[in-house]
């Protein structure tokens, strides 16, 4: 059987692990293939007519628009212990589950060599704005805009992050369900916040150029340079396996960027995740899908030490990852404590709109004057993805509840013989 | 039974046996070799190298384009560039639809759909190249570039690039037919197994002629005479699959140079198309040091450095020609595969009929 998703390198290793377990307790071989071009993929793919078995995808808006056509296969009656999940969490459409989280990955948490930044961390708008470069390295943020096959989301995670922290989940939750114009007075000030703190570190002009061309794994080493290029990364838990090994890394959360609440404890996180779906209804994907969101699976990665992958499974709790591994407890901690996890926005949003933002992006770091012009032309996309894909309003309210599938919170027990409530 | 009737009885029993191993390993030879010769293996190569050479020229003529474009960096040969970069990309495209038709490779561990990848894939490079058109017309030279960056590291990039991709793609192909009969033990298996059963064919009939000579004293029998000619001729019509594995062979090798050849001329137009790619970077820039790590890392010239020298194309369409003569050769005698079975069933009835008479003159007798 044939499973595809993102992962290359040291990440597929890890996942290899995954999928030995599985091959070791049912003796079905699985073909693994990880591709950056995993939209490109997958759709050439579907129109082949040879989709993989079992895809795991981080865009849910993809999935959501795949399970619309009816190329992504409903799971209810595959998967028994749903109960192990907070039930916002398993995208769900028109009352069916179509996937389930396999790596969850947080994303509002700001890197930082220990070596090298010892100040407190900021903690809210007033803080963020006064961080300066001081010594000799060129700027406070590590800024890398290029991606293979998506440039500019590094810089959408910014501005989903500026968002949440300012704007609340309720606005968030609007914004990436497509009900929130791009020009509305929240999105705007987001964009203009982000552009605020960027001019308040010292990024000049040829620093923004520069990240336009630089890769985002990339941008994160100059933390480690001699003397370093920048102090702090804005940037997902999953990027520490690019950074050299044995450094000495840690974080600190997103800061609140609204005047009424800067408890660290109060504040939103945003996350990723990557989904497993199924595309072909064998029994062996069936099996696959049933291993890939049990605990056995779900604790398999995360023991990893530094693997920076983290579960959204409530029976796996924060131990799960290694006491060797104190960054990846940490982050297991921060996303266990957070008061409201929302999804990557972007990841929710269709693939037309994903890459307007993605190139509005670009041109925001280029020329930050073209703003209310950037935020009309998404205005015009949305309009015209619309015409595409009409979510009907249960699925749209259905989109919406998932955006912001609420806290993991561990301890309350759940329902083992269903859907936690 | 009579000792004589045991020894005809036996001589007819190893012929039929000798005869149905010729005939397994002659059909196994000829058709082993055939098989291969008539898949598109081959082509799907020569396509697949063709479509590398085509992107790389085509990248390289994009940022020709707008080196011309851009309103710092001088003006160039912008409409023939664009033009060129135009008709490679249509030509990538073709060879890219017929390279997927020919693949052969979908049995080979790892990705089979790496051609419809390489076409997705293709699609998002146009639309960065388009984007970066859009910019440059409309003077904003810094995203331009960005976006013709972000193409030419999907073109190139080492790991996830297109042109990586279709190396891997091509690279499949060739693996599938490392893994074929005509280059592996199964070849030197059949060759042997097959001289061994034609001699003890041979050897059997000769046999059963001086014994039938000796024993009725008559001249030699006509029917085997026969049989022994029939199997000389399925021995010529299965050696036919030497000359097309010389064939096939010859094509392999003429293929990997055209190859090679198309992959110096990639290389060449990675080159050209780095410096063209920093000399349009450096005003973006501003200093050749203040690109970042990723231009430092992946851009292998320099800005500022030489311009590198584009080499005249030197794949001859007459070497693509010898491919083709040489696979065309491969396959000219795969059409006589019947022959096989033909041949080898009338000489084993030949056997039967000619030594079934003797065999009823001895039914009754004691010796």
């Amino acid at each position: 059987m044939s499973v595809l998703a993102t992962w290359t390198g040291t990440e597929a290793e890890h996942f290899g692990r995954v999928l030995d377990a599985f091959e070791d307790r049912t003796g079905i071989h699985v073909e693994y293939t990880g591709t950056r071009a995993i939209d490109e993929t997958l759709r050439s793919d579907l129109r082949g007519g040879t989709p993989p078995d079992v895809a795991i995808l981080p865009s849910t808006g993809d999935l959501a628009q795949y399970a619309h056509s009816g190329d992504l296969l409903p799971l209810d009656k595959v998967i028994p212990w749903q109960g192990q999940y907070r039930q916002p969490w398993l995208l769900r459409l028109n009352q069916r589950v179509y996937a389930v989280p396999f790596k969850v990955n947080l994303k509002s948490v700001v890197w930082y060599d220990r070596a090298r930044w010892r100040r407190p961390a900021p903690l809210d708008m007033r803080d963020l704005l006064s961080l300066r470069a001081d010594g000799g390295e060129r700027t406070v943020w590590c800024l890398g805009m290029q991606a293979l096959r998506s440039a500019g989301w590094p810089g959408t995670d910014w501005i989903e992050d500026v968002l949440l922290h300012q704007a609340g989940p309720e606005t968030y939750r609007k914004w990436a369900s497509g009900t929130l114009s791009w020009s509305s007075a929240p999105v705007r000030q987001a964009w203009e916040t982000w552009g605020k703190i960027l001019d308040a570190s010292g990024l000049d002009r040829q620093g923004r150029r520069v990240a336009l061309l630089t890769d985002f794994g990339e941008a994160g080493l100059g933390l480690f340079g001699d003397p370093p290029a920048c102090l702090l990364e804005h940037q997902a838990s999953f990027v520490i396996v690019s950074y050299p090994p044995g450094s000495d890394v840690d974080f600190f959360p997103f800061p609140s960027l609204n005047p009424w609440d800067s408890v660290p404890a109060h504040q939103p996180m945003v996350i990723s995740a990557d989904f497993a779906g199924m595309f072909n209804a064998t029994p062996q994907a069936e099996e696959l899908m049933r291993f890939l969101a049990g605990e056995e699976a779900q604790r398999i990665w995360p023991a990893i030490p530094s693997g920076a992958a983290f579960s959204a499974n409530l029976r796996v709790p924060p131990d799960a990852h290694p006491a060797a591994d104190p960054v990846g407890r940490k982050v297991a901690d921060t996303l266990d404590a957070a008061a409201m996890v929302c999804l990557d926005a972007s990841d929710l949003m269709p693939p037309a709109l994903r890459d307007a933002f993605g190139d509005a992006v670009l041109e925001y770091l280029s020329a930050p004057e073209r703003l209310p012009a950037l935020l009309a032309e998404l205005d015009r996309v949305q309009a015209r993805v619309g015409d595409r894909w009409q979510p009907s309003d249960q699925e749209r309210q259905d989109l919406r509840s998932f955006s912001c599938p609420g806290p993991l919170d561990r301890s309350t027990p759940t329902n083992p013989n269903g859907v936690t409530p | 039974m009579s000792t004589t009737r045991r020894t005809l009885w036996r001589l007819r029993a190893g012929l039929t046996v000798a005869v149905v191993a010729l005939f397994a390993t002659s059909f196994w030879l000829f058709q082993g070799v055939h098989q291969t010769a008539n898949s598109r293996a081959v082509s799907a190569i020569l396509e697949i190298s063709s479509v590398r050479q085509a992107l790389a020229t085509a990248d390289r003529a994009a940022v020709e384009t707008f080196l011309g474009a851009s309103k710092s960096a001088g003006p160039t040969l912008t409409l023939p560039a664009e033009q060129e970069y135009r008709e490679q990309i249509q030509t990538a495209g073709l060879n890219l639809a017929q390279a997927a038709r020919d693949d052969v490779a979908e049995d080979i561990p790892g990705r089979s759909d790496d051609l419809q990848l390489a076409q997705g894939m293709l699609a998002v490079y146009t639309t960065l190249v388009e984007q970066a058109g859009e910019h440059y017309r409309r003077g904003d030279d810094t995203v331009g570039a960005t976006y013709l960056w972000g193409a030419f590291r999907l073109m190139h990039h080492d790991d996830q690039g297109i042109l990586k991709t279709l190396d891997d793609a091509q690279e499949r192909q060739w693996t599938w037919l490392r893994a074929q009969f005509p280059s592996t033990w199964a070849m030197r298996t059949a060759t042997v197994s097959w001289g061994v059963c034609l001699l003890t064919t041979l050897a059997l009939l000769c046999g059963t002629q001086l014994f039938l000579r000796r024993r009725f004293r008559r001249d030699l029998n006509p029917r085997l005479l026969a049989a022994t000619g029939l199997v000389v001729v399925l021995a010529a019509a299965t050696s036919l699959a030497y000359f097309s594995r010389a064939s096939l062979d010859e094509a392999g090798t003429m293929t990997r140079r055209v190859a090679e050849t198309r992959k110096a001329e990639v290389e060449a137009e990675r080159r050209f198309g780095d410096e063209r790619l920093a000399r349009l970077l450096l005003p973006v820039c501003g200093a050749p040091s203040r690109c970042g790590p990723t231009v430092a890392k992946e851009l292998r010239v320099r800005p500022g450095s030489p311009t590198p020298v584009l080499p005249a194309e030197t794949v001859e369409a007459a070497e693509i020609r010898g491919v083709t003569t040489r696979m065309r050769d491969a396959t000219e005698y795969a059409g006589l595969a019947f022959l096989i079975p033909l041949l080898a069933v009338t000489a084993g009835a030949l056997i039967w009929s000619g030594i079934h008479p003797r065999l009823n003159e001895y039914r009754y007798r004691p010796r």
